[in-house]
């Protein structure tokens, strides 16, 4: 599904990813873990097309398809989904304005038929139990004044929306108490399913007691160091990632 | 050095803007004071008409008659530089816009450091002193920068070597006294290299007798990543006028913390404004202004946005009472090369009587897109739901007006750098507020 | 006799001076006198008190001067190369739209006016249909029923000269500016509205089907008058594009609400901005003002100003009555060379007066939108309230915004909050929204619509949806 083959990128003509591999197939779970400023933020923001960030070299394939120069909403609609660390606030734009925008922006390039507000409102209202939402968030301006656990959950009940092959969740867990934690891991195992990849961006070991990688890896400076199963992230927790050899 | 000695001559502003330049003996500088009084002598003199005077009516002003002060002979007076303990060594003393020596008292600075009257600088400095004066101003065609600069004598001189940190405060005080309608003119420079920090007070002081004019100016240059705090205090008597313009710029890195108290004075105005020239600078002009009786009081503040990435913040705060008026009018401008700036300003104003007036301006302009500017202000009473919470504690009526009003006050003067300073200033706004409330 | 007796018993004079004719008169020459305004007044057949309002007015603009200090720069208008009447000329009729400029026919498309719609616009010879003048009668006898007066000022100073005289210029004074004493002298035509006591305007009213097939004015007069307790809804002005021949555009607009009256004022100002490079265009330099006369009323303007070379317009309200509430609604867009200075202001005097400011800037290509509003707290408003929020936004780094917003209180009773930000369209919301799948043009438009939300959804429904789509048409290509 998603084959990153010798990835570098850059922002602000400062090199931040030197030279990813990494291959996420239907149906399996990817944890990329590594200290701060390891680039593990920047490998999500690249993949789903942030402008700000420049490929140098490499490749980025989607379904066999080098994605690395299309624009993100053009990847968005071939179905990768990024959840955002920061949701970013958009005052005055409803959350459900843009989630029925999103999803027919979506259908319209599969050449299915746009619902309207009324059979959007009943597909929209299933997911939001998804995420224990109340439905009032609908109607709220997208992240505005949201609380950071709200933005969080705001970000997986988009996600069930829009239906994505791929997932991009990029620390997803941070800033959540534990009730939040385990309400937008429980989402997110609900989505998943055996044809869809998840990669999942972290610092912690902790949201992999809720979602059970088929792979970790851990990313520092820039390159990934180490790769294994998912008792790598226990290792890492007991060690800290000091103590990760460097493969090379 | 010798005390100057002027002839004592009668004068009214017109007069005035037409008669003798003082000299300060360096050549480059007198050639600027003669421009300044040649521009002068064709401008008219600022009314209600003019946009930026719409709201100051300064007529008193051009209808009185002004001495310039003979000598600055103490006659008497006394001046304890121990007011200030962070000052005592530091203090520079001005009676009728010139210096006294004896009164002052500057010793044990750092190496480097000077600390002294602009007319022995000039001297003695004069290259620091070129370097800096007039350098940051540009407020073109303004009758009281002209005046000032035309008719300065005497003022201070700071400067601060690269990589000092001052930990004493530097206060200049400028007292007026004994002379019925006196005129003076301080002109102060103040010159900062890389790296330094520094804590700089004005203090403004005269009686309630007598009517008499201050038009004064103070020029700021920081160089690159300096910090410099700077208090200026306006105690006037309530006769008096006062006119003045603090222009400060500011090199990369540079930080500037300045508050503004206004207390005195019967017409106050206050042009201050923050040049953000080098990347990276960050200016704060808060500003207190209290007034009552007839008082009118006007501070126009500016903050120009002159390259990218610079912040500023500001604060303004007026209380009203009597028959007084507060005018306020804050401009941010961001400049088209001034991208990433972060400009915010708050106005609020408390008005305590039924009689007061208060006008007031915030104004943006900005010519640059990836910019954070925002400004807020208010007119109105206090907070009924603070009033509600603490008369529902048990509070008189008088007690919570009391603390309101002076909490109100104090969020300005919490900041103030200098301790015996904030002290003195808190009890200043307690008598002010206790006789608003007293009298309301 | 009193004075206005006498001039009572003079305009109730059928036609003294007058004559009416369906003849099309000749423009008049060029240039702007005494004797002009006489032939002016003459022609419409006015009664004696307009020419003297009209003379007096004239007489006030000559001693007056161009006002200087709106933030908008443009060459000097020359008052004597204008001609100041030309009989409302009906415009040629067309056979069919194939006759009509494709470019007007294209915009149309693009704002969704429905073709028969495009025809009454084009003055297309209508078919049955939809024809406009039974809809006009319809409409007419609606209103009639309901007492509520609706025609040109024109006919009104014939036909109502007691109101006419009672409340022209009783808002905006003949010598109030520059502007207004120019339109007050040669003002050719416009709109009358009064609804009587207690009477809800049951449909609302646009000039849309007055004029439809007039060249509006150029120096066009309404007048509003709202009884005790009567309300209205107003629409001014056309979505559509209006080519307009005439550069100088100086309209003077007057609401009057007594005891318990509402009048909501809604304009979408669409003229023709002049080209990229600036060349051409309207300057649109208008005096709107009500008057919240009587205890209770309610006066709300909202506007939306997509067009003209350059503006110069705040919409005010006087709030004279106690408890009187005044309301502004603006988003001002201004795009290639446009320059835009409007606002409003709002004139606290009754007690417990209530005034709400939403201003929405958007500035792209290398124009410049400057709000300027002015909140006055008299010394008997006592509990006066007033709330101001003046948002901008810039599109790209070659334009400016700017806000001048003047607060003046003379009472320690009243409240004022006023809030400003300037701000861009970030990157960082661009990103979100292409991230969910919207092409960057809609991600743009959809930031754009919610920062003008607040405002858009003051308007009647029919034209908040043009607006919108106006919005995008006006933005189009500036982003990116």
């Amino acid at each position: 599904m998603l084959q990153i083959k010798n990835l570098h990128a850059s922002v602000d003509g400062i090199e931040i990813l030197k030279g990813i591999n990494l291959e996420i197939k239907a149906g399996e779970v990817h944890a990329i873990m590594g200290p701060n400023g390891s680039g593990k933020s920047t490998l999500s923001k690249v993949v789903a097309g942030h402008p700000a960030y420049e490929v140098t070299q490499g490749e980025i394939l989607f379904e066999g398809t080098d994605i690395a120069e299309l624009d993100a909403d053009e990847r968005a609609r071939m179905g990768i989904f990024l959840a955002f660390q920061y949701p970013v606030e958009i005052p005055g734009v409803s959350n459900s304005m843009l989630m029925r925008q999103a999803y027919n922006a979506i259908r319209r390039e599969h050449g299915e038929e746009e619902l309207d507000p009324l059979e959007f409102d009943d597909y929209v209202h299933k997911k939001l139990d998804l995420v224990e939402m109340d439905p009032k968030f609908l109607d709220r301006s997208v992240n505005d004044g949201f609380s950071g656990g709200e933005k969080k959950r705001n970000e997986i009940l988009q996600m069930a929306v829009l239906n994505p092959k791929l997932a991009l969740l990029d620390e997803t867990d941070s800033g959540l108490d534990i009730d939040a934690l385990r309400i937008v891991s429980n989402g997110i195992n609900q989505i998943k399913s055996s044809d869809k990849g998840v990669m999942l961006v972290t610092h912690y070991q902790r949201i992999l007691n809720y979602i059970t990688p088929d792979y970790v890896h851990v990313l520092k400076a820039g390159r990934i160091v180490k790769s294994g199963g998912k008792e790598l992230a226990l290792e890492l927790e007991s060690q800290g990632y000091e103590e990760v050899e460097e493969i090379r | 050095m010798s005390l100057t000695t002027a002839p004592e001559t009668t004068f009214d502003l017109d007069t005035l803007s037409s008669g003798e330049v003082p000299v300060l003996n360096l050549s480059s500088i007198d050639a600027v004071k003669q421009a300044a009084a040649q521009e002068l002598a064709s401008l008219p003199f600022p009314t209600t008409r003019d946009e930026e005077w719409r709201f100051t009516n300064i007529k008193p002003i051009a209808r009185s008659s002004f001495k310039k002060a003979r000598s600055a002979a103490s006659d008497g007076l006394t001046y304890d530089t121990a007011t200030v303990p962070e000052a005592a060594d530091s203090t520079l003393v001005f009676v009728n816009g010139l210096f006294n020596e004896s009164l002052s008292r500057v010793q044990g600075l750092p190496e480097g450091v000077i600390v002294t009257n602009l007319k022995d600088a000039a001297i003695r400095y004069s290259n620091l002193v070129e370097i800096s004066f007039n350098q940051a101003n540009n407020f073109e065609h303004d009758y009281f920068a002209l005046l000032n600069t035309a008719q300065f004598e005497d003022g201070s001189f700071i400067y601060i070597p690269k990589e000092t940190k001052l930990d004493k405060t530097i206060h200049l005080v400028y007292l007026t006294e004994g002379t019925e309608n006196s005129a003076a003119f301080p002109r102060n420079l103040i010159l900062a290299d890389r790296h330094s920090e520094f804590t700089v007070v004005e203090e403004y002081i005269g009686s309630d007798e007598h009517a008499y004019l201050t038009t004064s100016f103070t020029e700021i240059l920081l160089g690159e990543e300096s910090h410099m705090s700077h208090v200026r205090l306006q105690k006037d008597g309530l006769k008096a006028y006062h006119v003045n313009r603090i222009v400060s710029k500011l090199q990369r890195g540079a930080d500037l913390q300045s508050y503004t108290v206004s207390l005195g004075a019967e017409i106050f105005r206050n042009d201050v404004r923050a040049i953000m020239d080098g990347e990276g600078s960050h200016a704060t002009l808060d500003g207190l202004v209290l007034v009552n009786g007839k008082q009118l009081s006007d501070t126009h503040s500016i903050m120009d946005h002159r390259v990218a990435n610079c912040t500023s913040h500001q604060l303004h705060k007026t209380i009203v009472d009597g028959k007084a008026t507060s005018v306020f009018n804050g401009k941010i401008f961001v400049r088209k090369d001034a991208q990433k700036t972060d400009a915010f300003q708050e106005n609020h104003n408390l008005q305590l009587s039924r009689d007061g007036m208060v006008y007031t301006k915030p104004q943006l302009e900005i010519f640059a897109d990836d910019v954070k500017c925002s400004h807020g202000a208010t007119v109105g009473q206090m907070d009924l739901e603070q009033e509600f919470y603490l008369k529902s504690r048990g509070l008189t009526d008088a007690a919570t007006k009391e603390i309101l009003t002076y909490g109100f006050a104090t969020e300005v003067i919490e900041s103030l750098p200098v301790e015996s300073i904030k002290e003195d200033l808190k009890k200043a706004v307690e008598t002010y507020t206790r006789r608003g409330v007293q009298n309301n | 006799m009193s004075e206005t007796d006498a001039l009572d018993s003079v305009v109730s004079q059928p036609y003294k001076y007058g004559f009416k004719t369906e003849v099309e008169y000749d423009d008049f020459p060029r240039g702007l006198n005494e004797d002009i305004i006489r032939m002016i007044s003459q022609r419409k057949g006015e009664p004696d008190f307009m020419l003297e309002f009209r003379l007096k007015a004239y007489r006030n603009w000559l001693t007056m001067k161009e006002p200087t200090w709106p933030n908008v720069d443009y060459p000097p208008v020359d008052y004597n190369n204008i001609i100041y009447y030309s009989a409302p000329k009906k415009k040629p009729k067309l056979d069919s739209l194939d006759e009509v400029d494709p470019a007007i026919l294209e915009t149309y498309e693009k704002l969704g006016i429905p073709l028969h719609e495009q025809k009454l616009l084009q003055n297309v010879a209508v078919d049955a249909v939809f024809d406009s003048v039974s809809v006009a009668t319809t409409f007419r006898a609606k209103l009639a029923e309901a007492g509520v007066i609706f025609c040109s000022i024109s006919e009104a100073v014939k036909d109502y000269p007691d109101l006419i005289k009672k409340y022209i210029g009783s808002v905006v004074p003949a010598n109030d500016n520059y502007f207004a004493a120019l339109n007050s002298a040669v003002f050719t035509d416009g709109s009358f509205c009064y609804i009587p006591k207690g009477v809800a305007c049951p449909m609302e009213l646009s000039t849309y089907f007055r004029i439809n097939n007039e060249e509006s004015g150029q120096f066009e007069r309404t007048l509003i008058v709202a009884e005790e307790g009567a309300s209205v809804s107003y629409l001014e002005g056309c979505t559509a594009p209006m080519f307009s021949k005439n550069q100088l555009h100086a309209a003077v607009v007057e609401l009057v609400a007594l005891d318990n009256a509402e009048i909501k004022y809604s304009t979408v100002q669409n003229w023709y901005s002049g080209d990229k490079n600036g060349v051409g265009g309207i300057y649109n330099f208008v005096t709107k003002r009500g008057i919240c006369r009587g205890v209770n009323s309610k006066i709300s303007w909202t506007q939306v100003e997509t067009g003209s070379a350059i503006t110069w317009k705040y919409p005010s309200v006087i709030l004279q009555g106690d408890n009187s509430i005044g309301e502004f609604y603006s988003v001002a867009v201004t795009n290639d060379k446009m320059q835009a200075d409007t606002g409003t202001k709002m004139i606290h005097l009754g007690k417990n007066t209530r005034s709400t400011i939403i201003s929405k800037g958007i500035s792209a290509g290398q124009s410049n939108n400057s709000y300027r509003g002015l909140v006055k707290i008299g010394k008997k408003a006592d509990g006066a309230r007033n709330y101001s929020v003046c948002d901008s936004m810039l599109i790209g780094d070659q334009c400016g915004a700017h806000t001048f917003p003047y607060i003046e209180s003379a009472n320690s009773t009243a409240s004022i909050e006023h809030e400003a930000t300037t701000s861009k369209i970030g990157e960082d919301q661009i990103f979100y929204l292409q991230q969910r799948g919207l092409d960057e043009e809609n991600a743009v438009s959809l930031i754009i619509n919610g920062f003008v939300k607040e405002v858009f959804k003051e308007l009647p429904m029919e034209f908040a949806v043009e607006a919108t789509k106006l919005l995008s048409i006006k933005l189009e290509g500036s982003v990116g």
